[in-house]
């Protein structure tokens, strides 16, 4: 009995008003693998291309040659839409030769792989999978199904697109060859030209991964191996599941890089625990400077020979994120989480950047001939992006507490927990820091807040009563938003602001060199550093100007 | 049958079968009709499922063979 059905797409007679409507038109070509009768889509795909301005070149194949076309080699300058057919992986369940007498489950399943196997290595062609239902194949219609979910499955395993089981029809197939009703042709054919016309994602090549906090949980320089988190328990968890991924990417062929604001022998430590579910050796490079993140990626871009569209890059820091954006718009910035709800989508997309239909002997050592090109990397004064821009839409509030009056534990605490951003490293006893306080000194904390939310309190000062800062340190945390500068521009201008900072090197402590080096210019050794203060406020005026700056 | 659906129809029979605008299409049958092969056959009945939203039954398509015959369907499906 005929029935109506729910129109989709573009109609007959619209489609022929729109190919004579296009006059000229920017060439689509492109080859429309179908194995049943494909001639009538022509129309309509020639409406759909007309639809986007493109004149639709269509190639067909010859009715019923897909099994033998797939055996040839693809050309890589033609672009292929397949769709596909249940009966393409299974000749068995083609309505057209009827219900076989018996079928060998195992030899269908087989043959379905082999023409997965090669579809999939056609790597630029586009598939397109029309779920039509199956003939009774075997005397457990569960098994049937079973069979028709597994074409699915190996159909989404090529990235096809799936349609509408709707858009089957038995009698046009039965009767002309053509597996789609007319109520749906027009909406197959646009689907087959979004798919003809889509930009081709190629596979992403370089994952970079930041490690504190990405790849384990906590600051390597702050918390030591023994502090940071990274196998399959607690807090830990995440980065176990996504150092989990990296691995798998890696024997995939995807080549893994880290950048790091750490020094190279603190971030190398917790790969030499033999803890991780990665090793060193697992990483092309391992690039741990102070550098910009953009400048670190640039050079490994050129060292690789790779464009910036190979990379990946992935961050917990949206300030980092920001300068590699930035700097290197064609790079892919990634965000890693900072809350659980957010990780399974962000395991799955990540993966998805790096689709990779057959794995080759080769992608697995990809990662061994790699890191030959890579020694020494890193070495070199590499400038990043002017994130000013960003900062200010960060809308940043800083609140500058006076801790020489009420609770200064946090304060205390910063000064003997903090390693890389401080001043000298020396550690403090609250009793120290009363008596230094009761002699006139003053101890100033700083607490930052953006609309990304709050960082609590991050950065410690102390000024001893002759005017020398004793004591300067802040979070790594908030590295790059320019918290330092600002506060010593604010600090620089007070009634009776510091006149030298007791600089000391340590083992760890390269961040504040680099920042002290900038303020007061080159560094002999430890001691007093002078300090201008008109100039510094003058200086870093810019940056205190990208803070709200509240005082308690 | 609406005089709207009749023009429809006989735009559809010419547009299918590539024939001349001013085509007196009512006669036609695929007996007399060179371009009405398989394929334009094919075309044709995918062109009436897409503009009058149906689905024509194989036995159906096998004797809609002729203007005549395929008004007279639409006619049965209340077009």
């Amino acid at each position: 009995m005929p029935c109506a059905r729910r129109s989709g797409g573009v109609n007959f007679l619209e489609a022929r008003r729109l190919v004579s409507g296009l006059h000229v038109g920017e060439p689509l070509p492109f080859l429309f693998a179908l194995s049943g009768t494909a001639e009538p889509f022509v129309l309509y795909l020639r409406a759909a291309a007309a639809k986007r301005g493109r004149a639709a070149d269509v190639r067909l194949l010859p009715f019923n040659t897909l099994a033998q076309a797939v055996r040839r080699d693809a050309d890589p300058t033609t672009i292929e839409v397949f769709l596909l057919m249940p009966w393409d992986f299974v000749p068995e369940a083609d309505w057209r030769s009827g219900v076989p007498e018996s079928v060998d489950e195992d030899q269908v399943r087989s043959q379905a792989s082999e023409t997965a196997r090669l579809l999939a290595r056609r790597s630029g062609a586009r598939m397109l999978y029309l779920p039509a239902p199956l003939p009774p194949l075997f005397p457990d219609p569960a098994r049937g199904a079973a069979l028709a979910r597994s074409l699915e499955s190996l159909a989404l395993g090529l990235g096809a697109h799936v349609l509408p089981a709707e858009a089957f029809a038995l009698p046009a197939y039965l009767s002309g060859g053509c597996p789609v009703a007319g109520h749906a042709i027009g909406l197959v054919a646009e689907a087959v030209v979004e798919a003809a016309t889509a930009a081709r994602a190629e596979p992403k090549k370089v994952l970079v991964t930041d490690l504190d906090n990405v790849l384990w949980r906590g600051l390597i320089a702050e918390d030591g191996v023994e502090g940071i988190a990274f196998e399959p328990v607690g807090v830990g968890y995440r980065h176990f599941v996504y150092q989990s991924l990296l691995r798998r990417l890696r024997r995939e062929g995807t080549l893994l890089a880290a950048v790091s604001r750490n020094d190279p022998d603190v971030a190398r430590a917790p790969f030499e625990t033999g803890r991780m579910l990665l090793r060193e050796a697992d990483f092309v490079a391992i690039i741990a400077s102070y550098h910009a993140k953009s400048a670190q990626i640039r050079e490994l871009a050129q060292r690789l020979n790779l464009g910036f569209d190979s990379f990946v890059f992935v961050d917990d820091n949206p300030v980092e994120v920001a300068e590699v954006s930035l700097a290197l718009p064609g790079v892919r910035c990634v965000t890693f989480p900072q809350h659980d709800d957010a990780f399974a989508a962000f395991v799955n997309d990540l993966a998805s950047l790096f689709p990779h239909r057959v794995i080759t002997a080769e992608d697995r050592e990809r990662t061994d001939l790699y890191r030959r090109r890579l020694e020494g990397l890193g070495s070199t004064d590499l400038q990043g992006a002017d994130l000013t821009r960003f900062l200010r839409d960060l809308k940043m509030t800083l609140t500058i507490h006076d801790r020489g009056r009420g609770d200064r534990t946090r304060a205390v605490q910063l000064i003997n927990k903090t390693n890389q951003f401080n001043l000298n490293g020396q550690r403090v006893t609250d009793e120290q820091v009363r008596t230094m306080l009761e002699a006139g000194g003053r101890l100033f904390g700083a607490a930052l807040a953006d609309r990304t939310g709050n960082h609590g309190e991050v950065l410690t000062c102390l000024v001893a009563p002759d005017g020398t800062i004793a004591a300067f340190v802040m979070s790594c945390r908030v590295l790059q938003r320019r918290v330092e500068y600002a506060f010593l521009a604010w600090l620089a201008g007070q009634p009776t602001p510091p006149v030298a900072l007791q600089w000391e090197s340590t083992a760890r402590n390269e961040p504040f060199r680099q920042f002290l080096s900038e303020v007061a210019g080159p560094l002999n050794g430890g001691g007093p550093v002078r300090l201008e203060p008109a100039a510094v406020a003058a200086r870093y005026a810019q940056d205190l100007a990208l803070f709200t700056v509240c005082q308690t | 049958m609406t005089d709207q659906a009749e023009t429809k129809l006989q735009d559809i029979v010419r547009a299918a079968l590539d024939l001349p605008r001013d085509a007196d299409v009512t006669t036609a049958r695929q007996t007399g009709l060179e371009a009405w092969d398989s394929l334009a056959h094919v075309s044709l009945m995918l062109a009436i499922e897409s503009e009058f939203a149906l689905s024509i039954d194989i036995a159906d398509q096998i004797h809609l063979t002729s203007y005549p015959a395929i008004r007279h369907y639409l006619e049965e499906q209340g077009v």
